[in-house]
């Protein structure tokens, strides 16, 4: 395999291919030749099918020229005449064998020969007489006819008449037709009858002169066995089929489809396969020595082609190697090989290699781009100006930084003289005599100046810059590379300094003193903050006390960190002693009672939104199993945006309180009770008396006295009325005095029924609460009034309008009641009036504290004015 | 003067008299040959003929019964015969023949049943030998499928064999059309010209014939005449040999006669459609036979002559008893009388 490889391409493409070919020829060309054979086959098959067709068709048509032959026969004029003439003398002889007549040359009652011959090979032609008895028979041949043809039976006659009639007769096929000469009345005056055996001569006669190669045999079915053929020397008849099997190509059909034969034969087709497989067999070998040159023809080609190729390679070597050397590539180790071997070894060596190179290539300009990238920002960024320029002084770079001090773009100073652009003229001079210095290398390969700038916009800067000179690899100056600052601001600034510095000294001289006197002053202070300390940390103490006593802690939660912090006493609220555990809600939530935690969590929330303070009491369960119950308040701290980020309160054990509130609460409820009971009571017993003077004025007669009873039991009800309403009202101490008045004066009215019911009482009256020290004595005054007012103010039936009002002014109670009646005798005196119910309206006025005025402009209305501080 | 006249005169009538003889020669002469022949007339044959019995050839040794039948009944008949042989447990040999093999071997006594497609001719009707009619079957004349004419009169179709109608231009197509001005080629296979019926139902001699007739000797080359040429007609085969035995695929074109399709049955059953086979079975009647299930067998065949295949085209004597054709015994020997304008 070794030496394989190390064969020259062309001689190895060459055997490879002769090799494939070789194998290939091996392989196809069986299948090749068989498929050949196949196509050959099915060629025959198709030429014998066709063959086949135009034999039967000429065999047909051969038959079928026997009965024309037989009509042609029979309408000859010689048949005719020598039926009707004498020498037939059929009417005087007999028939008998012995008396039938042979013929070797056409008779008389037949044509010529000349005509003979062109009717097809008939070997007997019998004439019968008109009973169908034979007479005379012309041989074609010198044989004797069979037997049954001398003494043919009248079927056979009526079989054959009219139509060429196939049969057997003794054991051999033959084929008869026969007409009869018919007289004008249709009678039957003779009969002639043709009669051939389809021996071989009719076969080879029936497929015409021009085929007379053709192969046509007829064959018995059972056994199959040829019986007669058109070339016996080829087809012997008796020869069973089978034989033929191979050497022969047959096919035919089993019957005639005249109606006219009772033959089972077959009429087949031979056709030999040894020409056809001859002249397959020549085509194969011509085609074999065809397709051997054509191969040889193609390698030679092929074998140009390659040596062509394979010289195309070794130029194609030879450039790679030159390649190598040029790109200083050590040169791999190459295998032995063909030539294509080698440049391939080469090719991916030097494919190695370059590829490498590129990527190495690729990595270090990416590095070199991200060099540059950050170069650049750096110069970009950089508060400095970088400025890079050539020997001659021109602009090569300059940042960013750069064009914004001195306001020009970058392309407007690339290329540019840098002393001609930006120097003022007065500096150019000198700064180029110290460029030109420095670069000629005598100061050092960096330097420090600074020297003016004027800026686009004219302004005059000054720039220190850090110079460096630039040289190339071989160490020859190339540039000069500056860092430049605009230090004019600080130039400025350091002049400012030293001025202020000067002024400072000064002032620090007067300083010390004045220190020195605050020293003195600041020790005092800090003593006396060291007493406010104490004090401080006193009063803590006594906060924490006062906390401890009251049972009142204070709490803050940062509510950004999360972080609690408690005081002393809230950790003995919740059981704990002070320090001994973290400040954590989330304990404090546990020992919480379940129906608290949602309200505390909700009123956390609800202060943090802002909607409501915080502040909540709550059961706990304390560490010592104790149930506290808590109050706890809070406050919310929001920054500047509103949000919230402390909370502080206080929290305190109200336990004892709420116990005490209870206790409170229950007593009170005993003694409201207790109120309620006695307004009742009093209510009951000023009934009672009412209703004993009531008794006592119905039996009195005189009506000034009933009056005076009736009078007292007024100033009894109203009372009691009041004493009533107290009773009712959950407000013990106080009423509404509105709704008593409305139905204080009802009851007036209805005592007074007979001088009200032309009386209307008009009520203005506003809503109005008032203590039952007041309440009484205002509920007699309206009493007196209303009843005065009733009694006196419409004498004789008169009608009219009372009007009592209930007002609020301000911190004032106005109360009025009046009349449009005939008003007050003029020389009344209200205020020491000689009537009780003026005198009683007068001192409760005075009880309560308050103002009566009396108005008689229309009627009478007395005002009485007293404090809101008695409700 | 008057002589002359007379000359003329007389010459005239002559003239008018043979063109009317003539004219009323072709109106009388139908042509249509004889559809049966006379079922009484048997054949004379020798009394040792007589006295021998039916004795069986080689392909019909050891069996029970042996049966030759034209090419149209074999295919036909086969399948029947072979259920009959299995249901009663008989061996039968069967031939697969023509006619003309029918009547060999009736008359060498070598079957018992022979089957024609063709009526009894008159040397056919052999002593002690009886036919059955199985039914009938349509015969048509076939032209190339490209040829536009469909339907031609059977005086058309007589006088195209005859050779009197030369070219199809002067026939009409389905349009009304003439059509296309091509000679005619006409072929057929005159077969069995001892019985009657078949092509002698279109006209009765051969001699009736064209001279131009191409005759062809089998059932295919009549195929392969239409099939070859485009304008050429021939006859008289049935469909199924048209259709399905020789020319698989392709469908040449039977023309309608009258009108009437040979491949509608009603039109045959009624006699309108006038040219077809008649397919007959033969027992023989001696007493030796009567012991073989022969009648059995035709009786059988005659009775499930409905079931056939329908390709073939048979219709039974069943439906042609009810049609008022004419039967002597099982052997039909008659046409239904019908005017041939589609009235009966």
């Amino acid at each position: 395999m070794t030496c394989f490889r190390k064969l020259p391409l062309t001689l190895k493409m060459t055997l490879i291919t002769l090799l494939v070919g070789i194998v290939t020829w091996a392989l196809l060309d069986p299948i090749h030749r068989k498929s050949m054979k196949r196509t050959f086959g099915e060629q025959l098959k198709d030429r014998l099918e066709q063959e086949a067709y135009e034999n039967r068709m000429l065999f047909d048509g051969y038959v079928d020229r026997f009965m024309q032959s037989t009509k042609i026969l029979i309408s000859q004029r010689g048949l005719q005449d020598y039926v009707n003439s004498p020498a037939a003398k059929w009417e005087s002889l007999p028939p008998g064998k012995d008396r039938t007549i042979y013929h070797n040359e056409p008779p008389a009652w037949l044509p010529k020969s000349s005509v003979i011959r062109t009717l097809p090979d008939v070997h007997y032609i019998f004439l019968l007489d008109k009973k169908h008895s034979l007479r005379e028979v012309y041989m074609k041949y010198p044989e004797t006819p069979p037997a049954e043809l001398l003494d043919p039976v009248p079927l056979l006659i009526q079989m054959s008449h009219q139509q060429a009639f196939m049969t057997e007769i003794n054991g051999k096929p033959y084929i008869m037709a026969s007409e009869s000469l018919r007289d004008d009345h249709g009678n039957s005056l003779s009969t002639l009858l043709l009669a051939a055996p389809l021996d071989n001569q009719f076969l080879l006669e029936s497929q015409g002169v021009v085929s007379s190669n053709k192969l046509v045999a007829l064959v018995s079915i059972e056994p199959a066995v040829i019986l007669s053929s058109s070339h016996p020397e080829t087809l012997t008849p008796g020869t069973e089929l089978k034989a033929l099997q191979g050497s022969y190509l047959y096919t035919g059909k089993g019957f005639f489809d005249y109606g006219s034969s009772d033959l089972r034969i077959n009429f087949m087709t031979f056709l030999p396969v040894r020409p056809y497989d001859v002249l397959s067999e020549s085509i194969l070998k011509e085609e074999w020595v065809n397709r051997i040159i054509t191969a040889l023809m193609l390698i030679l080609s092929f074998s140009a082609l390659m040596f062509w190729i394979t010289k195309r390679v070794q130029n194609l070597t030879g450039k790679v190697r030159d390649a190598e050397v040029k790109l200083k590539i050590e040169q791999p180790p190459v295998r032995k090989g063909d030539e294509l071997e080698v440049l391939e070894q080469r090719f991916l060596a030097l494919s190695e290699e370059v590829l490498s190179s590129h990527e190495s290539i690729k990595e270090q300009a990416r590095m070199l781009r991200q060099e540059r990238d950050r170069a650049q920002n750096y110069l970009d960024t950089a508060a400095s100006i970088f400025l890079v320029t050539d020997t001659d002084h021109n602009v090569i770079l300059i940042n960013k930084r750069g064009c914004e001090i001195l306001g020009y773009r970058e392309e407007e100073l690339i290329g540019r003289g840098w002393f001609e652009t930006i120097l003022p003229a007065d500096a150019r001079e000198n700064a180029k005599s110290d460029f030109q210095e420095f670069i000629s290398n005598k100061t050092g390969s960096e330097i420090y100046l600074e020297s003016p700038v004027r800026t686009r916009k004219g302004e005059q800067r000054t720039i220190g810059w850090h110079a460096t000179l630039l040289k190339d690899e071989a160490g020859n100056i190339i540039g000069v590379l500056g860092s430049g600052e605009d230090v004019t601001d600080r130039r400025k600034a350091e002049e400012e300094l030293l001025k202020a510095h000067k002024m400072l000294e000064s002032r620090v001289k007067d300083r010390t003193s004045e220190l020195e006197k605050a020293n003195v002053i600041l020790n005092a202070e800090i003593n006396q903050r060291t007493q406010i300390e104490k004090a401080l940390r006193k009063s803590e103490h006594q906060l924490e006390k006062a906390q401890a006593i009251a049972h009142i802690g204070n709490w803050e939660w940062d509510i950004q960190s999360n972080k609690v912090s408690w005081s002393n006493e809230v950790y003995r609220i919740y059981g704990y002693r002070p320090g001994e555990i973290e400040p954590d809600y989330e304990a404090v939530k546990k020992a919480m009672h379940p129906d608290s935690i949602k309200i505390f969590l909700e009123s956390i929330d609800s202060a943090l939104r802002g909607e409501r303070p915080f502040e909540m009491e709550y059961n706990f369960f304390r560490r010592d199993g104790r149930t506290s119950i808590l109050h706890t308040k809070g406050e919310v701290i929001r920054d500047s945006a509103g949000s919230p980020v402390k909370m502080f309160g206080v929290v305190q054990d109200i336990t004892e309180r709420k116990g005490m509130e209870d206790r409170i609460r229950a007593s009170l409820k005993e003694k409201e009770v207790l109120l309620q009971e006695i307004h009742h009571r009093v209510k009951n017993n000023m009934t009672v008396i009412s209703s004993l003077l009531k008794l006592q004025a119905d039996k009195v007669t005189d009506e000034y006295y009933k009056e005076l009873f009736n009078e007292s039991t007024n100033r009894i009800k109203t009372m009691a009325l009041i004493h009533e309403k107290l009773y009712r009202s959950e407000d013990l101490a106080s009423i509404v005095f509105s709704d008593y008045l409305r139905d204080m004066m009802d009851n007036i009215m209805c005592s007074y029924e007979i001088r009200a019911h032309k009386v209307r009482l008009n009520k203005e009256l506003d809503r109005i609460t008032l203590a039952l020290d007041t309440a009484i004595p205002c509920g007699l005054i309206v009493n007196e009034l209303l009843s005065n007012s009733l009694k006196y103010a419409f004498p004789d039936s008169m009608s009219g309008e009372i009007r009592v009002t209930l007002r609020k002014n301000n911190d004032k109670v106005e109360l009025t009641v009046g009349d449009n009646g005939v008003g007050l005798p003029p020389d009344l005196d209200f205020r020491n009036p000689r009537s009780l119910g003026l005198n009683i309206v007068n001192a409760l006025v005075g009880q309560i504290r308050g103002n009566i005025e009396l108005h008689r402009e229309q009627g009478t209305e007395f005002l009485i004015t007293f404090s809101s501080d008695n409700y | 003067m008057i002589a002359r006249r007379k000359i003329i005169l007389y010459c005239t009538v002559a003239i008018i008299l043979f063109l009317t003889s003539w004219a009323l020669s072709e109106i009388w002469h139908d042509f249509r040959g004889e559809a049966f022949s006379g079922p009484a007339k048997q054949l004379d044959m020798p009394d040792e003929w007589k006295q021998q019995p039916v004795r069986y050839e080689n392909w019909a040794e050891n069996a029970d019964l042996a049966v030759t039948l034209d090419q149209h009944l074999y295919p036909a008949l086969l399948p029947l015969i072979n259920k009959y042989a299995r249901e009663n447990n008989l061996k039968i040999a069967v031939n697969e023949g023509t006619c003309g093999i029918s009547a060999g071997l009736l008359m060498r006594k070598a079957v018992d049943i022979a089957g024609f497609c063709c009526p009894p001719g008159g040397t056919d009707r052999y002593p002690d030998l009886t036919y059955h009619t199985l039914g009938i079957g349509s015969l048509a004349i076939l032209v190339n499928p490209v040829n536009p004419v469909d339907d031609i009169t059977f005086k058309q179709a007589q006088q195209i064999f005859q050779g009197k109608i030369h070219r199809w231009s002067e026939l009409k197509t389905a349009g009304g059309r003439p059509g296309p001005d091509v000679p005619i080629i006409s072929a057929a296979r005159l077969h069995c010209k001892t019985r009657p019926g078949h092509w002698r139902l279109l006209l009765s001699d051969e001699d009736h014939f064209s001279a131009r007739l191409r005759t062809v000797g089998s059932i295919q080359d009549v195929m392969f005449e239409v099939y070859n040429n485009d304008y050429a007609i021939a006859g008289f085969e049935t469909l199924y040999m048209a259709h399905y035995r020789y020319l698989q695929g392709v469908k040449l074109k039977p023309l309608r006669i009258d009108g009437y399709s040979p491949d509608v049955q009603e039109y045959l059953v009624s006699g309108n459609y006038r040219i077809y086979h008649t397919y007959n079975l033969t027992a023989w009647t001696g007493e030796s036979q009567k012991k073989k299930p022969v009648a059995d067998l035709i009786d059988y065949l005659i009775r499930h002559a409905d079931v056939i295949d329908a390709s073939f085209g048979i219709v039974p004597s069943s439906s042609l008893r009810k049609a008022g054709w004419i039967f002597t015994g099982n052997e039909l020997t008659g046409e239904p009388a019908i005017k041939h304008d589609g009235s009966s």
